[in-house]
């Protein structure tokens, strides 16, 4: 398509310009050389109010995303409960775990081999270790698998408070 | 300013009526604004990207617009701003420098043509990008200096120029002189 102009004077004024700056070019039709796709400017206003429409929908917000992401068959309020108490449990899962590990350290203390029995009351002072053990504990052990109970000396040697200049001289 | 372009920009002003105001706008320049483009972008698919860009500026903006110029030399701005970041864009993609690109279309340009249209596409073709433009907005959308000159930001004096220069170039180059 070429524009013929706003009005005729406009066109006159430049078809005259030309005629005198190139009178061969003046003299050949103006053609545009693009072919466009049949029905292409008939249906270009739906096309761009169409992509108007879509940009001015408002954007999804974190709740709707997780909506659309668990899908039609689950609400994002059963969702949010769902994680709710998934969180929970692996919080009170954790919790537990810790308690336990408490308990596996108050008795690991009776599988300790003698050197490392040995080891420990040598580095550990004796307030620190009366702290960890008490009295309770050491009965507790006494009954059970416990190098206390299989060496007197060892034995002794705890309840008289930990003396580690003693310990030096016996054991190392 | 057109009694058109007034009515489109009245129109426009009311909420109910703005669909159609636009429909109206959409119809009155979008071939013209597409000839421009392609004149620019070479296919009609980055034709097609490009002028739907300008639509979609002309919808957020027009409310804005102050009527200070013809609506068409403001469309013709936008249009020329997009065509001009599209064309930025392509040649940062394309693995070529803009220099190889000219080069090659030049030689290309000046290789014999039978036919005197075909010539003429070519003598269009082998001009530098700012006159090229300058040239398709006063031979083909017949626009006054004063328009391109708002459209282009250069001075009425520099576009006459740049037309002359032009204008002279490819009757040389039809004439065989």
């Amino acid at each position: 398509m070429v524009h013929k102009g706003s009005d005729n004077e406009q066109s006159k004024q430049i078809r005259e310009e030309l005629e005198e700056l190139a009178p061969t070019l003046s003299r050949l039709p103006k053609k545009e050389r693009h072919q466009v796709p049949g029905m292409y400017f008939t249906t270009l206003s739906n096309k761009v109010l169409n992509r108007i429409e879509q940009e001015n929908k408002p954007k999804p917000g974190p709740l709707q995303i997780l909506e659309n992401l668990v899908g039609q068959w689950i609400s994002a309020r059963t969702a949010v409960a769902a994680l709710s108490v998934l969180f929970v449990s692996i919080i009170g899962a954790h919790l537990y775990q810790a308690g336990q590990q408490v308990e596996t350290t108050h008795y690991s203390l009776a599988t300790l081999e003698y050197d490392e029995l040995a080891y420990m009351l040598t580095s550990v002072d004796g307030d620190d270790l009366s702290l960890m053990l008490t009295d309770n504990d050491i009965s507790d052990l006494d009954g059970e698998i416990s190098y206390f109970s299989e060496d007197a000396e060892l034995y002794d040697l705890y309840m008289n408070e930990i003396d580690e200049d003693l310990i030096m001289e016996e054991w190392l | 300013m057109s009694s058109i372009d007034k009515e489109i920009l009245q129109r426009f002003a009311i909420p109910a009526e703005r669909e159609a105001a636009f429909r109206m706008l959409v119809d009155t320049y979008s071939e013209r604004l597409y000839y421009q483009i392609r004149r620019l972008v070479d296919t009609h698919e980055d034709t097609d990207d490009v002028l739907q860009n300008v639509l979609v500026k002309a919808w957020r903006y027009l409310g804005k617009f102050n009527g200070e110029a013809a609506l068409y030399t403001w469309l013709y701005r936008i249009a020329y701003n997009e065509s001009m970041t599209y064309l930025k864009q392509r040649n940062k993609r394309t693995t070529g420098s803009i220099e190889d690109v000219q080069e090659a279309s030049t030689t290309e340009a000046y290789m014999p043509a039978e036919d005197i249209e075909e010539r003429l596409q070519q003598a269009i073709d082998a001009l530098p990008d700012k006159q090229k433009l300058v040239f398709q907005m006063r031979y083909y959308d017949e626009l006054p200096y004063e328009e391109m000159s708002q459209v282009l930001g250069t001075s009425v004096g520099a576009l006459k120029a740049s037309y002359h220069h032009a204008a002279k170039k490819i009757e040389a180059h039809l004439t065989g002189h």
